[in-house]
């Protein structure tokens, strides 16, 4: 066998696999905010070709962005503290966007893009269309976010919430 | 009126795409997949299969698709045949038929079943003939009769034509009768309605009959222009019946109780007979002689029941109370008057237009389930969760939907434009509904297509008003559905560009179409700030107007040099900015030679010549040749055509090249192949040369076929008892690699290093493990992307056969789909790609007809663009196909019944291998050899080996490298490292990536934040600085290439070389430059040797074309070691420098070092 012997296969049969196949469940909850949570969302395209959205930094400022493309023009409108940060993060995790891929492209695309202890996670999809997620789907996770975001409510209101 | 849940607005889709299947019915793909259901093992002595050479067919060879039957029984049990002499007058009459078709060039009918007799062929003819350029046809694929037929005058014979209109209507089609397949149009068709328009055109509209009876719900219009031309015909109706029975065998009486006890069990109301008659009640593609039975029960019940006079059965009950199409008017969002078609339920009208041909009464259940509709939907402000009607209780009274009002008028009049221009019946050219939504979101600034329907924002009141106020906006949206359902143009850098530009010819083309003068260029000038006039979205004749609202800096590019080079993350590589080169190419052309002309060029160029991965140099030559094939070669449109593309800078005459084949792997060839008696897998070389042997060592789980590795050295397969196993190609070393035992399928990546899996579980995922990196392990959540009967949205259930692409970006794999529809639920199959870097979804085919079902794909071994699939027809009926993902070219490898072949190619894709019994075993494995087309089958099939199944090919040897690099180094300088190479032909990549090892053998992660784009090299030379700089000794950089279909292509591994001793005193070095790309500021850093102690430094910013734009230092005097500068991004003068690429450029004394910044504002 070229680069595999029995012996290293047999270290991740207890790696790879183990419990790896139910999304939502593998991940428990942090109890530690990651210093460098970032979390950038938003959509774009359509008529318009614009794209409009937030990022919320490590430090817990929030940037409303705007522009031709993602992230551009970012204006500070926000900050979060570290509770609501601690408590997207939860969410973040519940709906298994850490594992999870998705990329759809579209005339109109939305996203959410997470750094999160040096790695990178991001789901894009088109509206009106199913996306999967662990719990619910990324919509209400996006809608969380931008409700969160503008501060029309805070994820500590809505723990158990479930998805559509 | 509310009419669905979030859930099941996917039979609100799928019942406008349904051909008329009944729902409930258990499909053809639930009865054969998930899980696969093994074959009984037969008896048989043990070894029997494997000794000996190849064992051979129990029947000689057979020649053709079809002729691999060494037993009766495999045909269906049919035996037998028509009589000798109907089969001579069938053969004959097709003979002349084709002849008579070759003679007036209407070949492509006949082929097509359109046309069945020399006359027709005839009529078409010479209605070809005069009607040049103006004929528009549009066909009824099932019953193979005329749709919808437009054109300048369509009297062949003026002479026939005397009399009324209302005569001269049916002379018309007693002239077409041969084309419209209807043996006494008299007699057949009764003279309905009329209805004339303002301007003196008029329709005559006729009910079709058959012995004397109606057929319920078919009828027919002929048009006529003021000056009395013929100039259209449309219908829904059939060919004259033949074999039908006028004499009812069950009483009137008993088919009126019939009815009265039918709807009293259903509804719950008994009422009473009002009226009755013998007609003919369509049911599915057959016509039963019914009792059409008028029952009534009060003011407010009155329902038309069906029952079959034969036996008795109730077949249907369409209400009566005022139900049906209705007509209205409106108040538009501009404060107009719009006249509407409308639907009219119980006394309340929805804004559900029938009135199109398009509409499909029988298919149709109102006014939920429209066929062949145009329907406006209330999103009611939410993201599309919920939908509801539009109604009123007067059809003439729409207050507060006003939005509504527009959008039916806008997406009634794209219909028509692309039915009268085109003949293309509505958006995906077979009568699909047209669906609108108003009222996305709360205050929601936009309007999209989002693959199922177009929806529309209020506007935030600001920016944009409401944007389903705008006739080119809701045109522009609708054009979406028409390049999705045919180029499929992918929404991303060019092509999305191309899709986009499309988007707004349709949208300005309609608006020329529907207002005539009031036409224009401008995109959204309607809806766009309301507070000012004069603005708009974007101006397809002069891209960069300043009246141009919030244009990407400086503005929309006007040409090729005005390129925005955007990567995939900002907006998907420009697809909404650069899309106005080739508008601004198309209104030069309109200029030029008119919109007429135009519009039909561009039109052919989308559907004839363009392909999902088109670029801007494949619409100039699609469009070049669509000039050439309506008006000639070197005519003076083709010229016109070409020169605005030049003009645009859209030049060249070589298109988007197919990704090469990959080198042929030369190694030794093996077939895997599962034997039914104890499950193993055995590999076995393609001439049997030597004995099998079992590699698996344990039985094959149900969706467990096995996945190698490019080189044929590993193989993964998924056991009987659910686990995931992993072992050498001969067996060797097998090892479970799974902890839990759930699994049901698996892919191994070419490498080898990734595996692809999937649980047994009823879900939409696919899992990827790295084998060397356990901890990078993933899953993807499937979309689903292809609409079958018109299902949209991702109810991926269940996904199976999976295959890596060998470069490794792409996943290869079916699933099967789960719609709700009436109350039951359909399932299908079908194949995407997924793109494993970003997670995206792309669809193989287009719409797939409800009731087909396609799956087990496999790739070429040497192309990764050409796949080899099963594909199940709506009868049943399975062929092995072949389709080429870059081309979209098709073909047909074989015929198999109703056996599923789960294809493999073999090493030199010359044959393909499948399942098919063989020598009266219900498990073989046939091979057949490819045509020189390399997509259709060359009709040799014959039986490779019996009692196997499931043959997957594999190579075990490594393929040679192409040469595509020409250097590759990486040297350690000033406390980073420089990797820089050079390639044999930059155009063939998109871009690179660097990865760094601690070994040539890895592993190695990726350390270029970005893909390093194709044109970045400088001087021919490509550079990427490392600035974490590896620890190990042996550290080491590998290049990778990313072509231009998306492969990742490992194209070298370089160690690091120390660096020259007099360079490090000499050689300043510009380091990576931070925020890249970046909009406001920006920290240049830069290193200055001790050498260049004493020589003056300057820090200058060139464009692209050399100019010399700013000059943040200029001969300062600076010491030796690490230096910063903060740069704004603006010239001298404090002026911003324009959005795009530069060159930066540090000189210390006569050394130089260049970088590429990118300002993104």
């Amino acid at each position: 066998m070229r680069a595999l012997t029995a012996g290293i296969l047999g270290l991740f049969c207890l790696t790879i696999l183990a419990g790896c196949t139910r999304s939502g469940d593998r991940r428990e909850n942090e109890p530690r905010l990651p210093g460098d949570l970032m979390i950038v969302f938003g959509e774009g395209g359509g008529i318009t070709g614009l794209w409009q959205g937030y990022s919320i930094q490590p430090d817990g400022a929030v940037l409303r962005w705007e522009g031709h493309a993602a992230e551009q023009d970012p204006q500070r409108v926000g900050t979060l503290d570290d509770a609501t940060r601690a408590a997207l993060w939860a969410e973040i995790q519940a709906h298994g966007l850490l594992e999870g891929q998705a990329g759809e492209q579209g005339d109109l695309t939305r996203f959410i893009r997470l750094t999160a202890e040096d790695q990178t996670h991001k789901v894009a999809w088109v509206p009106g269309r199913r996306a999967g997620g662990g719990r619910g789907s990324w919509e209400s996770l996006y809608r969380l976010l931008t409700e969160t975001a503008t501060g029309k409510s805070s994820p500590h209101a809505t723990p158990g919430e479930t998805g559509d | 009126m509310r009419i669905l849940t979030s859930r099941s607005w996917i039979a609100l889709l799928a019942g406008s795409m349904l051909l008329l299947g009944m729902p409930g019915e258990e499909t053809a793909a639930s009865s054969i997949r998930a899980p696969y259901e093994l074959q009984p093992p037969v008896t048989m002595p043990a070894g029997s299969v494997f000794t000996g050479g190849k064992p051979a067919p129990v029947s000689p060879p057979a020649q053709g698709w079809a002729a691999k039957r060494p037993d009766a029984s495999f045909s269906g049990g049919q035996t037998g045949g028509p009589p000798a002499d109907q089969l001579l007058a069938g053969m004959r009459g097709r003979l002349q038929l084709l002849q008579e078709a070759r003679r007036w060039n209407v070949e492509r009918e006949a082929a097509r079943q359109w046309i069945v007799t020399p006359e027709a062929a005839a009529n078409l003819g010479r209605l070809h003939q005069a009607n040049p350029r103006s004929l528009r046809l549009a066909w009824h694929e099932g019953r193979r009769t005329p749709r919808f037929i437009a054109g300048t005058d369509l009297r062949l014979d003026r002479s026939l034509y005397a009399g009324s209109d209302a005569q001269q209507a049916k002379a018309f089609l007693r002239e077409h009768r041969e084309l419209l397949r209807l043996s006494d149009p008299d007699t057949e068709l009764v003279r309905w309605r009329v209805e004339e328009s303002r301007e003196g055109f008029r329709a005559y509209r006729f009910k079709q009959m058959h012995q004397g009876l109606p057929i319920w719900a078919h009828d027919v219009v002929v048009r006529f222009s003021p000056d009395g031309r013929a100039i259209g015909f449309s219908g829904q109706y059939r060919p004259t019946p033949t074999g039908l029975s006028r004499e009812p065998q069950i009483p009137r009486s008993a088919a009126v109780e019939a009815a009265i006890t039918a709807l009293a069990r259903r509804d719950g109301v008994v009422g009473e007979e009002e009226s009755n008659e013998l007609i003919y009640f369509p049911h599915g593609e057959k016509l039963r002689l019914a009792w059409r039975v008028v029952v009534r029960a009060g003011a407010a019940y009155r329902m038309e029941v069906f029952v079959d006079a034969a036996s008795g059965e109730f077949l249907h009950a369409v209400s009566l109370v005022c139900d049906g199409a209705a007509t209205g008017q409106g108040v538009d969002l501009a404060g107009g008057t719009q006249a509407l078609d409308l639907w009219e339920e119980s006394g309340t009208y929805l804004m559900v237009n029938t009135s199109k041909a398009m509409f499909d009464a029988g298919a149709s259940e109102m006014p939920n389930n429209p066929v062949g509709a145009v329907w406006v939907i209330n999103a009611n402000h939410t993201q599309l969760e919920e939908f509801y009607h539009v109604t009123s209780t007067n059809p003439d009274s729409w207050t507060g939907n006003a939005n509504a009002v527009s959008a039916a008028a806008y997406a009634s009049s794209f219909y028509d434009f692309i039915a009268t221009t085109f003949g293309r019946s509505s958006i995906d050219g077979a009568g699909r509904t047209i669906m609108t939504v108003v009222n996305m979101g709360s205050n929601y600034a936009n309007a999209f297509w989002n693959g199922s329907v177009a929806a529309f924002g209020n506007g935030d009141g600001a920016s944009f008003s409401d944007l389903a106020g705008s006739r080119d906006v809701v045109c522009h949206e609708l054009g979406h559905a028409v390049v999705e359902f045919t180029a499929n143009l992918i929404y991303e850098f060019q092509p999305g560009a191309t899709n986009e530009h499309f988007a707004d010819v349709f949208g300005s083309l309609t608006e020329w179409y529907a207002e005539g003068a009031g036409g224009n260029w401008l995109m959204g000038e309607d809806v766009t700030t309301p507070g000012v006039s004069g603005d708009c979205l974007r101006n397809m004749e002069t891209p960069d107007h300043p009246d141009v609202y919030n244009p990407p800096a400086p503005h929309f590019p006007t040409h090729m040099d005005e390129y925005f080079d955007l990567t995939s993350d900002q907006d998907h590589g420009g697809v909404h900015i650069n899309m106005t080169i080739p508008s601004r190419a198309f209104v030069i052309v309109c200029e030029a030679i008119g919109r007429d002309k135009t519009q039909q060029i561009w039109y052919r160029a989308l559907t004839q010549y363009l392909n999902r991965n088109s670029q801007f140099i494949d619409l100039r030559l699609g469009a070049i040749q669509a000039a050439a094939d309506l008006h000639g070669a070197e005519s003076i449109e083709e010229q016109t055509v070409a020169d605005a593309f030049d003009t645009v800078g859209i030049v060249g005459e070589e298109g988007t090249e197919d990704p090469p084949d990959l080198p042929d792997n030369e190694g030794s060839d093996f077939l895997a192949i599962w034997d039914p008696d104890g499950g193993h897998i055995y590999r076995v070389p393609p001439d049997w040369g030597v004995d099998a042997d079992d590699i698996s060592q344990n039985a094959m789980g149900g969706g467990g076929r096995p996945s190698f590795s490019d080189d044929g050295s590993l193989v993964a397969w998924v056991g009987a008892d659910d686990h995931i196993y992993l072992a050498n190609s001969d067996g060797s070393d097998r090892v479970q690699i799974s902890v839990d035992a759930e699994w049901w399928s698996v892919a191994l990546s070419a490498g080898g290093r990734y595996l692809a899996a999937k649980t047994v579980y009823e879900e939409g995922r696919i899992y990827v493990f790295d084998l060397v990196e356990p901890e990078s392990g993933a899953y993807y959540d499937l979309v689903t992307q292809n609409d079958s009967g018109g299902e949209g949205g991702g109810n991926v259930i269940f996904a199976d056969v999976m295959e890596f692409a060998v470069a490794g970006d792409y996943l290869l794999y079916d699933a099967q789909n789960s719609a709700d529809f009436g109350g039951g639920v359909y399932e299908y199959w079908d194949i995407n790609m997924l793109r494993l870097s970003d997670g995206a979804c792309f669809r193989v085919f287009q719409s797939l007809p409800q009731g087909e079902n396609i799956g087990n794909p496999t790739l070429a071994q040497n192309q990764d663009d050409l796949i080899a699939f099963d594909h199940m027809d709506g009868n049943g009926d399975v062929y092995v196909r072949t389709f080429n993902l870059q081309t979209g070219d098709q073909g047909t490898v074989t015929y198999n019944f109703s056996v599923l072949g789960r294809p493999t190619f073999s090493g030199d894709d010359g044959q393909i291998y499948y399942q098919y019994p063989c020598s009266g075993y219900d498990e073989g494995v046939w091979v057949v050899s490819m045509a020189p087309d390399g997509l259709n089958g060359a009709g040799n099939d014959e039986c490779w080996g019996y009692n196997c199944g499931y043959p997957v090919w594999f190579t075990l040897g490594e393929r040679p490298t192409p040469v595509w690099l020409r250097s590759l180094g990486a040297r350690w300088y000033g406390g980073q490292v420089t990797v820089e190479w050079q390639v044999v032909d930059a155009a063939l990549f998109v871009g690179f990536l660097i990865e760094r090892g601690a070994s040539p053998d890895g592993p190695f992660e990726r350390c270029t934040p970005e893909m390093i784009p194709a044109d970045a090299a400088v001087a021919g030379s490509f550079r990427f600085d490392d600035p974490l700089p590896p620890d190990a000794a042996n550290a080491c950089y590998r290049l990778i290439g990313i072509d231009r279909s998306g492969r990742s292509v490992s194209l070298g591994i370089t160690g690091i070389t120390p660096p020259e001793p007099d360079l490090m005193l000499t050689q300043p070095l510009l380091r990576p430059n931070g925020p890249n790309p970046f909009s406001r500021t920006t920290t240049l850093r830069f290193f200055l040797p001790a050498g260049s102690a004493g020589a003056p430094t300057d820090l200058s910013i060139y464009d692209l074309q050399g100019r010399l734009r700013a000059r943040p230092l200029a001969g300062a005097m600076l010491d030796p070691g690490e230096h910063t500068l903060e740069w704004e991004g603006c010239d001298a003068r404090g002026v911003p420098l324009d959005i795009g690429a530069y060159y930066l450029r540090l000189q210390a004394g006569e050394r130089v070092a260049t970088r590429k910044v990118t300002i993104a504002r």
